[in-house]
């Protein structure tokens, strides 16, 4: 056995979580879509689209709360048909697959799965199989709670005799899903997927044919309702283009999240030894697979040689994803839109409080008055909270693993900062293809010169914005990364780095973006104004905050003494995370490798 | 039909090792398992597009679909190159497969000709098969050759 170093992928967060959030927050999409679209195939569609947000009392409320209740009502009927299809996966799977725990004389396969976890420090699984037969090499890991369970085709009793190896490797693969702890998510994920079909996809298309067939019937039997019925023709046509983008917004997070799983679960099997049992796998696979015409970005799986891509090339999984952050531009742009949703909700019960509270005095008069500034600040709040998660849960950890990757591959100087531009493209695409197609959305240009304004002047200044703050947080990342050594990456550094990252976009990035929103109408003036104050404060303000975030980077982090943590010696390496200790020989950066068994054969 | 016969069975069982011994040795010992389960189970193992599960599937043994590539060149034998066949007992038909596939054992009948058209196809069937049953093309057309052989020389 050798032994030689491997980037460690669970150095950073993990892909699968951020990509499980993202499915969550589009299925609340989806459901807020679902009661709003229902609001206008049972009648409300003039005083939900056209009413006057700033009209005040119990007429608004009246208006807006069938579809804020059948809004949540959707969304809480998702997540709850989500988790009972969550918690009755595994029987399901014992169902589909016909296994029952080994038999007596399969106890040979439970103790050699043990042995293999127990090397791999993880807690024995529980296997189980169909009671006879011989084929099939399938696995799946399963388990609601704490149960690690591991279903195996018969044909693992032939494995274990015929390839040892093979039979290792599969078994490593489905371990290493407990070890990175992507059960509940991949399954939930999955649930999740089952209940939008259920829960919102078939209510949609059954009102959304309802809706047509019995518009066209009227229309037909009574001339003057034919007009009439056009209108809400158009408005239902939006509506399906707009469903459809979000749901095929949803697969692909869906469909990334499973790809995305067997990778990690595959990186982790081949630093367990089982490297040539997988390549085996996947050569023989790649051998038989027949191309496949299934648009790649909604495959459930890798191809195999992807894998085997991935098994050889493991630094291919610590490239910066232009699809995320695609994806986290598409979210940005719900969340926006969330906003005027929230808001119009808040308005809607805001009216009920605001007469309570102009007609009352005393403690009533401070409870509605509490209640509203609760409102307000909680929704500003969510806003917040949300577009700072997908800034730093899911743009900071793509830039980071790309920082490290070029560190490790000494690919340094402008071509790398110049090289930002692809993201930040990506993500300004995703934010307006987000805007011009988030059901209900509100902030598409309407016109002609909308457009042009959008296209030609609004969305350069946010892909170089974009590009500014992406530069800036890989300037950051860079920083903190090559000069942090020992076994853990600083809680103060990964602190500074999300608190600068949060900043600067809250700064220098979203307030942009949220005011180009508004040049349009009889706000155009002021909001071109504001936009205008804004870009002159972020061209003076953000220099001085790069300035300022290199001095506290060099007075508080580059200072820090460069001590081996092995032999204890200072080390002169200017990047030390990615050397060796000129000294003792030993990594310097630990938290970012991992040592890795090679098997030579 | 002869091949829902025990002599058929018998007959591709030992055709089935001795090829066996030559393309996966290392299922030698598991030969008899392996034809039990196959017989009991005669059906292609259907491989699930399971979006949870490992995702790449690799033949778990090949003695099974040597077993089905066998049956086939014998219907094939049976339905085209020895029509008459269908009037023999099953032990005497037994006997001429045996002859057929195996040059090295003593003949007690005269062997089955196959025109080389005959030959070619037969070749083409197994390989077939082969891959049908989850072998690498590669492989499949090993064993095809490896059988197609084999009848060219008792011919």
């Amino acid at each position: 056995m050798q032994q030689r170093r491997r980037l460690n992928l669970f150095a950073f967060p993990l892909e699968t979580n951020a990509l499980f959030s993202m499915l969550i927050f589009a299925s609340i999409m989806l459901a807020l879509f679902l009661g709003r679209a229902f609001g206008i195939f049972f009648g409300t569609p003039d005083s939900i689209i056209t009413i006057d947000n700033t009209a005040r009392g119990l007429e608004v409320t009246s208006a807006y709360l069938p579809v804020i209740c059948l809004s949540a009502a959707v969304a809480l009927a998702v997540l709850g048909t989500a988790l009972i299809f969550y918690f009755r996966h595994s029987s399901e799977i014992r169902r589909r697959r016909k296994i029952k725990p080994l038999s007596e004389k399969d106890q040979e396969i439970q103790q050699y799965a043990n042995k293999l976890a127990i090397q791999a420090g993880i807690e024995p699984p529980g296997l189980e199989m169909p009671l006879q037969g011989l084929r099939g090499t399938d696995a799946q890991a399963f388990g609601v709670g704490k149960a690690q369970i591991i279903a195996l085709d018969g044909g693992f009793r032939i494995l274990r005799k015929t390839k040892p190896d093979v039979f290792s490797a599969l078994i490593h693969h489905e371990l290493a899903h407990f070890a990175n702890g992507d059960i509940v998510r991949s399954y939930f994920s999955d649930a999740l997927w089952k209940s939008i079909q259920w829960v919102i996809i078939l209510p949609f298309v059954l009102g959304l044919l309802g809706n047509v067939v019995i518009g066209f019937f009227l229309s037909v039997l009574y001339d003057d309702l034919l007009q009439r019925f056009f209108g809400p023709a158009q408005v239902i046509f939006k509506l399906l283009v707009q469903f459809s983008f979000v749901l095929v917004v949803a697969a692909m997070i869906w469909a990334r999240l499973l790809r995305t799983r067997e990778f990690y679960a595959d990186w982790r099997a081949v630093l367990w030894g089982s490297q040539n049992g997988l390549n085996k796998i996947f050569h023989e696979q790649t051998e038989m697979e027949k191309s496949k015409p299934r648009f790649k970005l909604l495959k459930l799986h890798p191809d195999a040689k992807e894998r085997m891509d991935a098994i050889e090339h493991p630094d291919i999984l610590f490239n910066l994803s232009p699809m995320i952050v695609f994806l986290a531009g598409l979210l940005l742009s719900f969340t926006f839109v969330g906003l005027y949703f929230a808001l119009s909700t808040f308005l809607a019960f805001a009216g009920v409080f605001q007469s309570i509270r102009d007609s009352s005095t005393g403690l009533l008069y401070w409870l509605a008055r509490g209640i509203l500034w609760f409102g307000i600040v909680s929704l500003i709040l969510i806003v917040i909270g949300l577009t700072g998660w997908l800034i730093n849960g899911v743009l900071l950890p793509q830039i980071q693993k790309q920082v490290v990757l070029d560190l490790v591959n000494k690919q340094r100087g402008w071509i790398q900062y110049m090289k930002i531009g692809i993201p930040s493209l990506m993500l300004i695409s995703g934010l307006e293809l987000g805007f011009l197609l988030t059901p209900f959305g509100q902030f598409a240009p309407n016109d002609l010169w909308g457009f042009v304004l959008e296209f030609f002047i609004i969305d350069p200044i946010l892909i170089l914005t974009a590009w500014w703050y992406l530069t800036y947080i890989r300037f950051i990342s860079l920083r903190l990364s090559a000069t942090q050594i020992g076994r853990n990456f600083s809680v103060w550094r990964s602190r500074f780095m999300k608190t600068a990252s949060v900043v600067w976009a809250f700064l220098f990035f979203i307030p942009g973006l949220f005011l180009s929103r508004y040049l349009n109408g009889e706000l155009l003036e002021l909001f071109l104004y504001f936009s205008l104050i804004w870009l002159a404060c972020t061209l003076l303000l953000s220099a001085a905050a790069f300035g300022a975030t290199w001095t506290v980077i060099k007075l508080f982090f580059d200072n820090q003494p460069k001590e081996c943590p092995h032999c204890g010696k200072v080390t002169q390496h200017a990047a030390p995370a990615i050397e060796l200790c000129e000294y003792c020989g030993h990594v310097l950066g630990e938290w970012l490798f991992i040592q890795e068994e090679a098997q030579i054969r | 039909m002869w091949i829902d016969t025990p002599e058929s069975k018998e007959v591709v069982t030992e055709l089935s090792r001795e090829l066996v011994a030559e393309i996966a040795p290392e299922e030698l010992e598991l030969v008899d398992e392996l034809i039990d389960d196959y017989y009991a189970n005669p059906t292609i193992h259907e491989t699930k597009d399971n979006p949870l599960g490992f995702g790449s599937e690799l033949l778990a043994a090949s003695t099974p679909v040597i077993a089905m590539a066998l049956q086939t060149l014998f219907n094939f034998v049976l339905n085209e190159v020895w029509v008459s066949a269908q009037k023999e007992s099953a032990v005497l038909i037994a006997q001429k497969m045996k002859t057929l596939i195996n040059p090295t054992k003593e003949k007690s009948e005269p062997a089955l000709g196959l025109t080389p058209e005959q030959l070619e196809k037969a070749k083409q069937l197994v390989k077939k098969e082969a891959m049908r049953g989850g072998m690498k093309p590669k492989k499949a057309e090993d064993l095809a050759l490896k059988i197609v052989g084999r009848i060219a020389l008792t011919s």
